[in-house]
Protein backbone atom coordinates (compact mmCIF):
# COMPACT_ATOMS: atom_id res chain seq x y z
CA UNK A 1 0.00 0.00 0.00
CA UNK A 2 2.87 2.35 0.72
CA UNK A 3 4.70 1.49 -2.30
CA UNK A 4 0.87 2.23 -4.19
CA UNK A 5 0.86 5.29 -2.67
CA UNK A 6 4.44 6.44 -3.18
CA UNK A 7 4.06 5.57 -6.78
CA UNK A 8 1.13 7.55 -6.86
CA UNK A 9 2.44 10.67 -5.53
CA UNK A 10 5.65 10.32 -7.74
CA UNK A 11 3.45 10.36 -10.90
CA UNK A 12 1.96 13.26 -9.98
CA UNK A 13 5.41 15.31 -9.92
CA UNK A 14 4.99 18.34 -11.52
CA UNK A 15 4.83 18.02 -15.44
CA UNK A 16 8.23 20.43 -16.10
CA UNK A 17 10.34 18.41 -14.09
CA UNK A 18 8.75 15.53 -15.95
CA UNK A 19 9.61 16.69 -19.14
CA UNK A 20 13.08 18.43 -18.43
CA UNK A 21 13.99 14.89 -17.42
CA UNK A 22 12.31 13.30 -20.58
CA UNK A 23 14.20 15.21 -23.16
CA UNK A 24 17.30 15.86 -21.45
CA UNK A 25 20.20 14.87 -23.46
CA UNK A 26 22.78 12.45 -22.44
CA UNK A 27 26.01 13.75 -21.73
CA UNK A 28 29.77 12.37 -22.78
CA UNK A 29 31.43 10.38 -20.12
CA UNK A 30 33.42 12.52 -17.60
CA UNK A 31 37.10 12.22 -18.37
CA UNK A 32 38.33 11.20 -15.07
CA UNK A 33 35.99 8.38 -15.47
CA UNK A 34 37.58 7.41 -18.79
CA UNK A 35 41.15 7.71 -17.40
CA UNK A 36 40.89 5.25 -14.87
CA UNK A 37 39.18 2.76 -16.71
CA UNK A 38 36.64 0.39 -15.18
CA UNK A 39 37.94 -1.93 -12.99
CA UNK A 40 35.96 -5.55 -12.61
CA UNK A 41 34.78 -4.80 -9.66
CA UNK A 42 33.08 -1.85 -11.05
CA UNK A 43 31.28 -3.94 -13.55
CA UNK A 44 28.84 -4.73 -11.03
CA UNK A 45 25.39 -2.68 -10.85
CA UNK A 46 25.01 -1.63 -7.41
CA UNK A 47 21.61 -1.30 -6.48
CA UNK A 48 19.83 -0.29 -3.46
CA UNK A 49 17.51 -3.83 -2.36
CA UNK A 50 18.54 -6.96 -2.23
CA UNK A 51 15.60 -8.71 -3.56
CA UNK A 52 14.91 -11.97 -2.39
CA UNK A 53 15.05 -9.76 1.45
CA UNK A 54 11.95 -8.56 1.24
CA UNK A 55 10.18 -11.46 -0.87
CA UNK A 56 6.83 -9.92 -0.22
CA UNK A 57 5.50 -6.59 0.30
CA UNK A 58 1.46 -7.13 0.88
CA UNK A 59 1.91 -5.65 4.37
CA UNK A 60 2.20 -8.60 6.81
CA UNK A 61 5.81 -10.21 5.85
CA UNK A 62 6.52 -11.76 9.49
CA UNK A 63 10.23 -11.83 9.05
CA UNK A 64 13.02 -9.05 8.39
CA UNK A 65 16.43 -9.94 7.23
CA UNK A 66 19.09 -9.29 9.66
CA UNK A 67 21.36 -6.47 8.22
CA UNK A 68 21.92 -4.83 11.80
CA UNK A 69 22.96 -5.98 14.93
CA UNK A 70 24.08 -4.48 18.48
CA UNK A 71 25.84 -6.13 21.02
CA UNK A 72 25.17 -4.86 23.96
CA UNK A 73 28.42 -4.36 26.49
CA UNK A 74 30.02 -7.60 27.01
CA UNK A 75 26.89 -9.09 25.93
CA UNK A 76 26.55 -12.83 25.24
CA UNK A 77 25.51 -13.24 21.13
CA UNK A 78 24.71 -16.32 19.23
CA UNK A 79 26.82 -17.33 16.07
CA UNK A 80 25.23 -20.11 14.46
CA UNK A 81 24.51 -21.29 17.78
CA UNK A 82 28.05 -20.45 19.14
CA UNK A 83 28.12 -18.08 22.49
CA UNK A 84 30.47 -15.29 21.63
CA UNK A 85 30.96 -12.44 23.79
CA UNK A 86 31.22 -9.11 22.30
CA UNK A 87 31.19 -5.31 23.64
CA UNK A 88 29.11 -2.89 22.72
CA UNK A 89 29.78 -2.32 18.84
CA UNK A 90 27.45 -2.16 15.58
CA UNK A 91 27.44 -3.87 12.88
CA UNK A 92 26.00 -2.16 9.84
CA UNK A 93 26.08 -3.58 6.48
CA UNK A 94 26.26 -1.11 3.15
CA UNK A 95 22.49 -1.02 2.34
CA UNK A 96 23.56 -2.40 -0.86
CA UNK A 97 23.56 -5.46 -3.20
CA UNK A 98 25.33 -6.57 -6.60
CA UNK A 99 24.05 -7.53 -9.58
CA UNK A 100 26.60 -10.31 -11.23
CA UNK A 101 27.74 -10.32 -14.96
CA UNK A 102 25.98 -13.10 -16.38
CA UNK A 103 29.42 -15.40 -16.29
CA UNK A 104 28.47 -15.05 -12.66
CA UNK A 105 25.82 -16.24 -12.30
CA UNK A 106 24.28 -19.49 -11.29
CA UNK A 107 22.18 -21.92 -14.04
CA UNK A 108 18.91 -20.65 -11.93
CA UNK A 109 19.81 -17.15 -11.63
CA UNK A 110 20.44 -16.60 -15.05
CA UNK A 111 17.43 -18.60 -16.25
CA UNK A 112 14.72 -17.17 -13.83
CA UNK A 113 11.66 -18.53 -16.69
CA UNK A 114 10.88 -21.32 -17.86
CA UNK A 115 8.28 -21.73 -20.76
CA UNK A 116 6.60 -25.10 -20.88
CA UNK A 117 3.24 -25.91 -22.67
CA UNK A 118 1.39 -23.39 -22.16
CA UNK A 119 2.45 -21.71 -19.27
CA UNK A 120 5.30 -20.11 -17.73
CA UNK A 121 6.85 -20.50 -14.46
CA UNK A 122 9.18 -19.02 -12.56
CA UNK A 123 12.63 -19.75 -10.62
CA UNK A 124 11.72 -19.94 -6.77
CA UNK A 125 14.39 -19.78 -4.16
CA UNK A 126 17.73 -20.69 -4.35
CA UNK A 127 18.84 -24.00 -3.73
CA UNK A 128 18.72 -26.99 -5.35
CA UNK A 129 15.71 -29.86 -4.34
CA UNK A 130 18.29 -32.12 -2.55
CA UNK A 131 16.07 -34.80 -2.09
CA UNK A 132 15.74 -35.80 -5.35
CA UNK A 133 13.45 -38.78 -4.89
CA UNK A 134 10.59 -35.83 -4.73
CA UNK A 135 11.11 -35.41 -8.49
CA UNK A 136 8.94 -37.53 -10.52
CA UNK A 137 8.79 -38.25 -13.98
CA UNK A 138 10.13 -36.42 -16.79
CA UNK A 139 7.50 -33.85 -19.23
CA UNK A 140 9.24 -32.84 -21.51
CA UNK A 141 11.62 -30.05 -22.41
CA UNK A 142 11.19 -26.07 -22.07
CA UNK A 143 12.57 -23.17 -23.43
CA UNK A 144 14.32 -21.17 -20.14
CA UNK A 145 15.18 -17.61 -20.70
CA UNK A 146 16.59 -15.05 -18.89
CA UNK A 147 18.12 -11.54 -19.47
CA UNK A 148 21.54 -10.02 -18.71
CA UNK A 149 21.70 -6.99 -16.75
CA UNK A 150 24.65 -5.89 -18.17
CA UNK A 151 23.80 -5.82 -22.03
CA UNK A 152 19.89 -5.96 -21.69
CA UNK A 153 20.53 -9.10 -23.72
CA UNK A 154 17.95 -12.35 -23.56
CA UNK A 155 19.50 -15.94 -23.16
CA UNK A 156 17.59 -19.18 -23.58
CA UNK A 157 18.54 -22.51 -23.47
CA UNK A 158 16.31 -25.87 -23.23
CA UNK A 159 15.85 -27.84 -20.03
CA UNK A 160 14.06 -31.24 -19.20
CA UNK A 161 11.63 -30.46 -17.40
CA UNK A 162 10.05 -32.87 -14.07
CA UNK A 163 7.32 -33.47 -11.91
CA UNK A 164 7.35 -32.94 -8.70
CA UNK A 165 5.90 -35.52 -6.63
CA UNK A 166 2.31 -34.86 -5.49
CA UNK A 167 2.12 -31.31 -7.04
CA UNK A 168 0.13 -29.71 -9.96
CA UNK A 169 2.27 -29.49 -12.83
CA UNK A 170 0.52 -26.23 -13.60
CA UNK A 171 1.65 -24.80 -10.32
CA UNK A 172 4.90 -26.45 -9.86
CA UNK A 173 7.85 -28.33 -11.83
CA UNK A 174 11.50 -29.16 -11.67
CA UNK A 175 14.33 -27.76 -14.49
CA UNK A 176 17.28 -30.58 -14.42
CA UNK A 177 20.35 -27.77 -14.71
CA UNK A 178 23.43 -29.03 -14.60
CA UNK A 179 22.83 -32.13 -12.27
CA UNK A 180 20.24 -30.47 -10.10
CA UNK A 181 16.63 -30.11 -9.90
CA UNK A 182 15.22 -26.55 -9.46
CA UNK A 183 11.77 -25.45 -8.51
CA UNK A 184 9.82 -23.88 -10.72
CA UNK A 185 6.30 -22.16 -9.94
CA UNK A 186 3.76 -20.74 -11.87
CA UNK A 187 4.13 -16.70 -12.88
CA UNK A 188 0.80 -15.93 -11.99
CA UNK A 189 -1.52 -14.84 -9.42
CA UNK A 190 -3.97 -17.30 -9.66
CA UNK A 191 -6.07 -18.02 -6.10
CA UNK A 192 -7.47 -21.36 -5.55
CA UNK A 193 -11.38 -21.17 -5.17
CA UNK A 194 -10.54 -23.12 -1.43
CA UNK A 195 -8.22 -23.68 0.98
CA UNK A 196 -9.01 -27.34 0.04
CA UNK A 197 -7.96 -26.54 -3.92
CA UNK A 198 -4.97 -24.72 -2.40
CA UNK A 199 -3.20 -27.52 0.09
CA UNK A 200 -4.15 -30.67 -3.06
CA UNK A 201 -2.10 -28.47 -5.33
CA UNK A 202 1.41 -28.31 -3.64
CA UNK A 203 0.54 -31.29 -1.48
CA UNK A 204 0.81 -28.78 1.58
CA UNK A 205 1.10 -31.51 4.50
CA UNK A 206 4.20 -33.59 2.42
CA UNK A 207 6.51 -30.37 1.95
CA UNK A 208 5.37 -27.81 4.60
CA UNK A 209 6.22 -28.53 8.48
CA UNK A 210 4.10 -26.45 10.50
CA UNK A 211 6.74 -25.97 13.21
CA UNK A 212 7.96 -22.63 14.27
CA UNK A 213 5.52 -20.10 15.42
CA UNK A 214 5.34 -16.89 16.73
CA UNK A 215 2.09 -15.57 18.61
CA UNK A 216 1.22 -11.70 18.46
CA UNK A 217 -1.64 -10.03 20.55
CA UNK A 218 -4.05 -7.73 19.25
CA UNK A 219 -2.04 -4.61 20.95
CA UNK A 220 1.34 -5.76 19.48
CA UNK A 221 2.69 -5.93 23.38
CA UNK A 222 3.76 -9.14 23.58
CA UNK A 223 5.51 -11.71 20.92
CA UNK A 224 6.12 -15.03 22.31
CA UNK A 225 7.81 -17.90 19.97
CA UNK A 226 6.89 -21.65 20.06
CA UNK A 227 8.21 -25.16 18.48
CA UNK A 228 5.76 -27.28 17.67
CA UNK A 229 7.29 -30.75 17.55
CA UNK A 230 4.47 -32.30 16.21
CA UNK A 231 2.16 -30.90 13.38
CA UNK A 232 -0.13 -33.81 12.39
CA UNK A 233 -3.31 -33.35 14.31
CA UNK A 234 -2.71 -29.63 13.23
CA UNK A 235 -2.63 -30.37 9.63
CA UNK A 236 -5.88 -32.61 10.55
CA UNK A 237 -7.78 -30.02 11.75
CA UNK A 238 -7.00 -27.90 9.05
CA UNK A 239 -7.88 -30.29 6.73
CA UNK A 240 -10.97 -30.34 8.10
CA UNK A 241 -12.30 -27.46 7.18
CA UNK A 242 -11.41 -27.43 2.29
CA UNK A 243 -14.43 -25.77 1.86
CA UNK A 244 -12.95 -22.35 3.53
CA UNK A 245 -13.45 -19.99 0.58
CA UNK A 246 -10.47 -17.95 -0.73
CA UNK A 247 -11.02 -14.39 -0.02
CA UNK A 248 -9.52 -11.42 -0.95
CA UNK A 249 -8.47 -8.62 1.89
CA UNK A 250 -6.36 -6.29 3.22
CA UNK A 251 -3.60 -7.63 5.13
CA UNK A 252 -3.23 -4.69 7.16
CA UNK A 253 -6.64 -4.71 8.74
CA UNK A 254 -5.76 -7.99 10.19
CA UNK A 255 -2.60 -6.40 11.81
CA UNK A 256 -4.78 -5.61 14.93
CA UNK A 257 -6.03 -9.47 16.14
CA UNK A 258 -4.62 -12.09 17.67
CA UNK A 259 -2.97 -14.71 15.71
CA UNK A 260 -0.12 -17.25 15.43
CA UNK A 261 2.29 -17.10 12.63
CA UNK A 262 4.26 -19.82 11.32
CA UNK A 263 7.61 -19.50 9.72
CA UNK A 264 8.07 -22.09 6.91
CA UNK A 265 10.65 -23.33 4.91
CA UNK A 266 10.86 -25.84 2.01
CA UNK A 267 13.73 -26.44 -0.28
CA UNK A 268 10.76 -28.13 -2.89
CA UNK A 269 8.59 -25.40 -2.91
CA UNK A 270 11.52 -23.41 -3.19
CA UNK A 271 10.09 -20.93 0.28
CA UNK A 272 12.58 -19.62 2.93
CA UNK A 273 11.14 -18.18 5.62
CA UNK A 274 7.53 -17.39 4.72
CA UNK A 275 4.34 -16.96 6.89
CA UNK A 276 1.25 -18.37 7.54
CA UNK A 277 -1.12 -16.67 9.75
CA UNK A 278 -4.04 -18.22 11.87
CA UNK A 279 -6.45 -14.74 13.06
CA UNK A 280 -8.68 -15.09 16.06
CA UNK A 281 -11.26 -13.25 13.45
CA UNK A 282 -11.25 -16.86 11.48
CA UNK A 283 -8.90 -16.17 8.81
CA UNK A 284 -5.66 -18.16 7.21
CA UNK A 285 -3.18 -16.22 5.38
CA UNK A 286 0.27 -16.66 4.24
CA UNK A 287 2.41 -15.63 1.30
CA UNK A 288 3.73 -18.94 1.18
CA UNK A 289 3.37 -19.63 -2.63
CA UNK A 290 4.57 -16.43 -3.36
CA UNK A 291 1.43 -13.88 -3.71
CA UNK A 292 -0.56 -13.27 -0.67
CA UNK A 293 -3.81 -15.57 -0.73
CA UNK A 294 -6.33 -15.70 2.09
CA UNK A 295 -8.96 -18.31 3.35
CA UNK A 296 -11.75 -17.42 6.07
CA UNK A 297 -11.74 -20.81 8.28
CA UNK A 298 -14.34 -19.10 10.56
CA UNK A 299 -13.51 -17.50 14.02
CA UNK A 300 -14.34 -21.24 16.20
CA UNK A 301 -12.06 -23.25 14.18
CA UNK A 302 -9.15 -20.47 13.99
CA UNK A 303 -9.80 -20.33 17.87
CA UNK A 304 -9.20 -23.97 17.95
CA UNK A 305 -6.25 -24.10 15.61
CA UNK A 306 -4.87 -21.44 18.15
CA UNK A 307 -5.22 -23.17 21.28
CA UNK A 308 -3.91 -26.53 20.28
CA UNK A 309 -0.89 -25.11 18.39
CA UNK A 310 -0.05 -23.23 22.06
CA UNK A 311 -1.36 -25.88 24.30
CA UNK A 312 1.16 -28.61 22.33
CA UNK A 313 4.22 -26.40 21.57
CA UNK A 314 7.61 -25.39 23.61
CA UNK A 315 9.10 -22.11 24.24
CA UNK A 316 11.23 -21.37 21.74
CA UNK A 317 13.94 -18.67 21.22
CA UNK A 318 13.37 -15.93 18.44
CA UNK A 319 15.41 -16.70 15.36
CA UNK A 320 16.75 -14.33 12.68
CA UNK A 321 15.81 -14.43 9.35
CA UNK A 322 19.59 -15.05 8.40
CA UNK A 323 22.39 -16.41 10.86
CA UNK A 324 25.28 -13.56 10.46
CA UNK A 325 29.02 -13.58 11.58
CA UNK A 326 31.44 -10.06 10.98
CA UNK A 327 34.47 -9.34 11.58
CA UNK A 328 37.64 -9.27 9.18
CA UNK A 329 38.41 -11.51 6.18
CA UNK A 330 41.86 -12.27 7.22
CA UNK A 331 42.62 -14.86 4.18
CA UNK A 332 41.51 -16.03 1.67
CA UNK A 333 42.00 -19.87 0.22
CA UNK A 334 41.69 -22.24 -3.11
CA UNK A 335 38.38 -23.17 -1.36
CA UNK A 336 37.95 -21.32 1.63
CA UNK A 337 37.92 -17.62 3.40
CA UNK A 338 38.39 -17.11 7.07
CA UNK A 339 36.91 -14.43 9.21
CA UNK A 340 38.25 -13.60 12.50
CA UNK A 341 35.55 -11.69 15.04
CA UNK A 342 38.32 -10.56 17.14
CA UNK A 343 36.93 -6.63 16.12
CA UNK A 344 34.00 -7.35 18.06
CA UNK A 345 35.51 -8.81 21.42
CA UNK A 346 36.89 -6.59 23.86
CA UNK A 347 40.58 -7.95 23.52
CA UNK A 348 41.21 -8.60 19.54
CA UNK A 349 42.71 -11.99 20.15
CA UNK A 350 39.40 -13.67 22.20
CA UNK A 351 38.23 -13.36 18.45
CA UNK A 352 37.37 -16.71 16.99
CA UNK A 353 37.95 -17.75 13.48
CA UNK A 354 35.31 -19.19 11.58
CA UNK A 355 35.90 -21.33 8.18
CA UNK A 356 33.52 -20.00 5.58
CA UNK A 357 33.66 -22.76 1.61
CA UNK A 358 33.77 -20.75 -1.65
CA UNK A 359 32.83 -23.12 -3.64
CA UNK A 360 29.41 -22.02 -3.87
CA UNK A 361 29.49 -19.31 -6.95
CA UNK A 362 27.35 -17.47 -4.82
CA UNK A 363 30.12 -16.21 -2.44
CA UNK A 364 33.11 -17.26 -4.88
CA UNK A 365 32.15 -14.63 -7.04
CA UNK A 366 32.06 -11.92 -4.31
CA UNK A 367 36.27 -12.74 -4.58
CA UNK A 368 36.09 -13.37 -8.21
CA UNK A 369 34.94 -9.69 -8.67
CA UNK A 370 37.26 -7.98 -5.96
CA UNK A 371 34.00 -7.41 -3.67
CA UNK A 372 35.64 -7.92 -0.78
CA UNK A 373 39.38 -8.79 -0.42
CA UNK A 374 41.48 -9.68 2.66
CA UNK A 375 41.59 -6.82 5.37
CA UNK A 376 37.97 -5.89 5.12
CA UNK A 377 35.43 -5.86 7.49
CA UNK A 378 32.68 -7.86 6.54
CA UNK A 379 29.54 -9.49 7.56
CA UNK A 380 28.35 -13.55 6.13
CA UNK A 381 24.72 -14.38 6.59
CA UNK A 382 23.99 -18.17 6.34
CA UNK A 383 21.26 -20.13 7.12
CA UNK A 384 23.24 -23.33 8.39
CA UNK A 385 24.97 -23.78 11.46
CA UNK A 386 28.82 -23.65 12.86
CA UNK A 387 30.58 -26.77 12.98
CA UNK A 388 33.29 -26.09 15.95
CA UNK A 389 35.18 -29.89 15.53
CA UNK A 390 36.21 -28.35 12.41
CA UNK A 391 37.50 -25.48 11.96
CA UNK A 392 34.21 -23.70 13.11
CA UNK A 393 33.08 -24.31 9.31
CA UNK A 394 30.20 -22.30 8.50
CA UNK A 395 27.58 -24.18 6.46
CA UNK A 396 25.07 -22.87 4.06
CA UNK A 397 26.55 -19.49 3.21
CA UNK A 398 24.36 -17.21 1.19
CA UNK A 399 25.94 -13.91 0.77
CA UNK A 400 28.99 -11.85 1.70
CA UNK A 401 29.06 -8.18 2.32
CA UNK A 402 31.21 -5.04 3.63
CA UNK A 403 30.23 -4.06 6.98
CA UNK A 404 31.08 -0.73 8.88
CA UNK A 405 31.72 -1.38 12.63
CA UNK A 406 30.77 1.70 14.95
CA UNK A 407 30.95 2.53 18.58
CA UNK A 408 29.16 4.95 20.10
CA UNK A 409 28.17 6.02 17.13
CA UNK A 410 31.76 6.61 15.41
CA UNK A 411 32.79 4.72 13.07
CA UNK A 412 35.41 1.78 14.47
CA UNK A 413 36.29 0.16 11.75
CA UNK B 1 6.87 16.64 -35.85
CA UNK B 2 6.09 19.37 -33.79
CA UNK B 3 3.25 18.10 -31.05
CA UNK B 4 1.06 21.12 -32.19
CA UNK B 5 0.78 19.27 -35.51
CA UNK B 6 0.46 16.19 -33.50
CA UNK B 7 -2.46 17.35 -31.49
CA UNK B 8 -3.65 18.86 -34.71
CA UNK B 9 -4.24 15.32 -36.02
CA UNK B 10 -6.26 14.16 -33.19
CA UNK B 11 -8.45 16.92 -33.18
CA UNK B 12 -8.93 16.26 -36.78
CA UNK B 13 -9.53 12.72 -35.82
CA UNK B 14 -6.93 11.66 -38.04
CA UNK B 15 -5.70 8.18 -38.53
CA UNK B 16 -2.24 9.48 -38.59
CA UNK B 17 -2.51 10.75 -35.23
CA UNK B 18 -1.21 7.45 -33.24
CA UNK B 19 1.69 7.23 -36.30
CA UNK B 20 2.88 10.68 -35.78
CA UNK B 21 2.77 10.21 -31.73
CA UNK B 22 4.35 6.91 -31.74
CA UNK B 23 7.28 7.95 -34.24
CA UNK B 24 7.96 10.94 -32.31
CA UNK B 25 7.58 9.73 -28.71
CA UNK B 26 7.18 6.07 -28.64
CA UNK B 27 10.50 4.68 -27.98
CA UNK B 28 10.62 6.97 -24.59
CA UNK B 29 6.93 5.79 -24.14
CA UNK B 30 8.28 2.18 -24.24
CA UNK B 31 11.04 2.78 -21.97
CA UNK B 32 8.86 3.93 -19.34
CA UNK B 33 6.64 1.01 -19.81
CA UNK B 34 9.15 -1.49 -20.26
CA UNK B 35 11.02 0.00 -16.66
CA UNK B 36 7.83 -0.42 -15.35
CA UNK B 37 6.37 -3.70 -17.02
CA UNK B 38 9.89 -5.16 -17.71
CA UNK B 39 7.95 -7.17 -20.40
CA UNK B 40 7.68 -6.94 -23.61
CA UNK B 41 4.31 -8.32 -24.54
CA UNK B 42 2.75 -5.61 -21.50
CA UNK B 43 4.75 -3.09 -23.12
CA UNK B 44 3.16 -3.41 -26.28
CA UNK B 45 -0.22 -3.92 -24.36
CA UNK B 46 0.67 -0.53 -22.28
CA UNK B 47 1.23 1.35 -25.13
CA UNK B 48 -1.89 0.26 -27.50
CA UNK B 49 -3.69 1.08 -24.94
CA UNK B 50 -1.83 4.68 -24.00
CA UNK B 51 -2.12 5.46 -27.63
CA UNK B 52 -6.03 4.74 -27.18
CA UNK B 53 -6.45 7.22 -24.27
CA UNK B 54 -4.45 9.72 -25.86
CA UNK B 55 -6.95 9.59 -28.97
CA UNK B 56 -10.08 9.32 -26.29
CA UNK B 57 -9.00 12.35 -24.20
CA UNK B 58 -7.48 14.77 -27.11
CA UNK B 59 -10.11 16.87 -27.72
CA UNK B 60 -11.22 17.74 -25.55
CA UNK B 61 -7.60 18.02 -23.74
CA UNK B 62 -4.91 19.90 -25.48
CA UNK B 63 -1.89 19.60 -23.68
CA UNK B 64 0.46 21.87 -23.42
CA UNK B 65 3.16 19.56 -22.98
CA UNK B 66 2.59 16.15 -24.87
CA UNK B 67 5.41 14.25 -24.73
CA UNK B 68 4.84 14.36 -20.43
CA UNK B 69 1.13 14.07 -20.58
CA UNK B 70 1.34 10.72 -22.91
CA UNK B 71 4.25 9.53 -21.36
CA UNK B 72 2.16 10.20 -17.77
CA UNK B 73 -0.64 8.11 -19.45
CA UNK B 74 2.00 5.32 -20.24
CA UNK B 75 3.17 4.99 -16.24
CA UNK B 76 -0.10 5.54 -14.97
CA UNK B 77 -1.51 2.31 -17.36
CA UNK B 78 1.82 0.50 -16.66
CA UNK B 79 1.59 0.94 -12.88
CA UNK B 80 -1.60 -0.18 -12.65
CA UNK B 81 -0.87 -3.22 -14.52
CA UNK B 82 1.84 -3.78 -12.60
CA UNK B 83 -0.17 -3.64 -9.15
CA UNK B 84 -2.75 -5.74 -10.39
CA UNK B 85 -0.63 -7.85 -11.55
CA UNK B 86 1.81 -8.44 -9.16
CA UNK B 87 0.73 -9.02 -5.36
CA UNK B 88 4.34 -9.58 -5.00
CA UNK B 89 6.94 -7.50 -6.80
CA UNK B 90 9.00 -8.75 -9.41
CA UNK B 91 12.77 -7.79 -10.31
CA UNK B 92 11.86 -4.87 -12.68
CA UNK B 93 13.39 -1.38 -12.17
CA UNK B 94 10.43 0.09 -10.91
CA UNK B 95 9.77 -2.61 -8.12
CA UNK B 96 13.50 -1.88 -7.21
CA UNK B 97 13.33 2.20 -7.66
CA UNK B 98 10.46 2.28 -5.51
CA UNK B 99 12.19 -0.34 -2.36
CA UNK B 100 14.69 2.61 -2.85
CA UNK B 101 12.13 5.31 -2.11
CA UNK B 102 9.80 3.54 0.19
CA UNK B 103 12.67 3.90 3.08
CA UNK B 104 12.49 7.72 3.12
CA UNK B 105 9.12 7.69 4.27
CA UNK B 106 8.77 6.85 7.61
CA UNK B 107 5.24 5.22 8.90
CA UNK B 108 2.65 7.01 10.75
CA UNK B 109 2.12 6.39 13.86
CA UNK B 110 -2.02 6.70 15.08
CA UNK B 111 -1.41 10.01 16.34
CA UNK B 112 0.30 11.73 12.98
CA UNK B 113 -1.38 12.91 10.26
CA UNK B 114 -1.73 10.41 7.02
CA UNK B 115 -0.98 12.06 3.72
CA UNK B 116 -2.62 11.31 0.53
CA UNK B 117 -0.49 11.40 -2.66
CA UNK B 118 -1.39 14.47 -3.68
CA UNK B 119 -0.13 16.09 0.00
CA UNK B 120 3.13 14.00 -1.06
CA UNK B 121 3.52 14.93 -4.86
CA UNK B 122 3.82 18.61 -3.40
CA UNK B 123 6.10 18.26 -0.88
CA UNK B 124 7.81 16.27 -3.76
CA UNK B 125 7.79 18.85 -5.96
CA UNK B 126 9.21 21.87 -3.07
CA UNK B 127 12.43 19.14 -2.56
CA UNK B 128 12.71 19.06 -6.27
CA UNK B 129 12.81 23.10 -6.53
CA UNK B 130 15.49 23.41 -4.63
CA UNK B 131 17.45 20.38 -6.18
CA UNK B 132 20.37 21.76 -8.88
CA UNK B 133 19.13 20.68 -12.74
CA UNK B 134 21.41 17.73 -12.93
CA UNK B 135 20.02 16.36 -9.60
CA UNK B 136 16.58 17.06 -10.40
CA UNK B 137 16.93 15.20 -13.63
CA UNK B 138 19.05 12.18 -12.16
CA UNK B 139 16.31 11.75 -9.82
CA UNK B 140 13.17 11.67 -11.88
CA UNK B 141 14.67 9.42 -14.05
CA UNK B 142 14.70 6.99 -11.59
CA UNK B 143 12.20 7.31 -9.73
CA UNK B 144 9.54 8.48 -12.31
CA UNK B 145 11.11 6.64 -15.34
CA UNK B 146 12.15 4.20 -13.21
CA UNK B 147 15.42 4.14 -15.05
CA UNK B 148 17.81 1.54 -14.39
CA UNK B 149 21.32 2.55 -12.56
CA UNK B 150 23.60 1.10 -15.36
CA UNK B 151 21.25 3.14 -18.09
CA UNK B 152 21.60 6.40 -16.01
CA UNK B 153 25.29 5.85 -15.40
CA UNK B 154 25.14 5.56 -19.38
CA UNK B 155 22.69 9.11 -19.31
CA UNK B 156 25.00 10.87 -17.15
CA UNK B 157 28.77 9.60 -18.79
CA UNK B 158 29.69 8.75 -15.48
CA UNK B 159 30.07 5.37 -13.66
CA UNK B 160 27.08 3.33 -12.06
CA UNK B 161 28.85 3.47 -8.40
CA UNK B 162 28.79 7.64 -9.08
CA UNK B 163 25.32 6.98 -9.55
CA UNK B 164 24.36 4.65 -7.02
CA UNK B 165 26.61 7.15 -4.34
CA UNK B 166 24.10 10.22 -5.73
CA UNK B 167 20.59 8.60 -5.65
CA UNK B 168 21.63 7.82 -2.37
CA UNK B 169 22.74 11.13 -0.67
CA UNK B 170 19.43 12.02 -3.04
CA UNK B 171 17.11 9.97 -0.74
CA UNK B 172 19.11 10.84 2.37
CA UNK B 173 18.49 14.54 1.69
CA UNK B 174 14.40 14.08 0.39
CA UNK B 175 14.17 11.69 3.78
CA UNK B 176 15.30 14.72 5.98
CA UNK B 177 13.32 17.25 3.61
CA UNK B 178 10.06 14.97 3.99
CA UNK B 179 10.69 14.85 7.89
CA UNK B 180 10.80 18.14 8.65
CA UNK B 181 7.75 18.84 6.55
CA UNK B 182 6.05 16.11 8.50
CA UNK B 183 5.35 13.46 5.78
CA UNK B 184 4.08 9.90 6.89
CA UNK B 185 2.69 7.21 5.09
Amino acid sequence: MKQKQLSDAIGKIDAAYVEEALTDTARKPSITWLRRGIPVVAAAVVIAVVAWQQPWNTGFAPTIPNVESTTDDKNMVSVGGVPRFYCNRTVQTESIALIYPWEYLTLPEQYVYAAFQTQTYHIVGRDAISDTSQIGESLGSCIATGTDSYTDQTHSRSFEVYAIRGIATECMVALHMDGSFYPYAKDEYDPPATLGEWIEQYSLPDYVQLERFSQTDAAHTAKEYFHLSDDTAFWEQLLTCKDAPFTEFDPKSRDSVNKISFTITSEVLGVYKRGLHITADGYLSTNLMFYGYAFYIGEETAAELIAYATANAEPAFYEPYYETVAGTLIEIGEDYLLIDDGILCETPSDGMVFRVPTTDLRIRRTLLMDVVTVGDTVQLSFTGTVDTAHDNQIDHPVFLQIAHITENGELYS
Amino acid sequence: MEDTKIIALFEARSEQAITALSTQYGSTCAKVAHNILGNPQDVEECLNDAYLAVWNTIPPQKPQRLLHYVCAIVRNLACKQYHAKTAQKRSTQYAVSLEELEGCLPSASSMERHWDSEAIAESLNTFLSGLDRNHRILFVRRYWQAESIEALAAHFGTSKHNISVRLSRLRKHLQRHLEQEGVFL
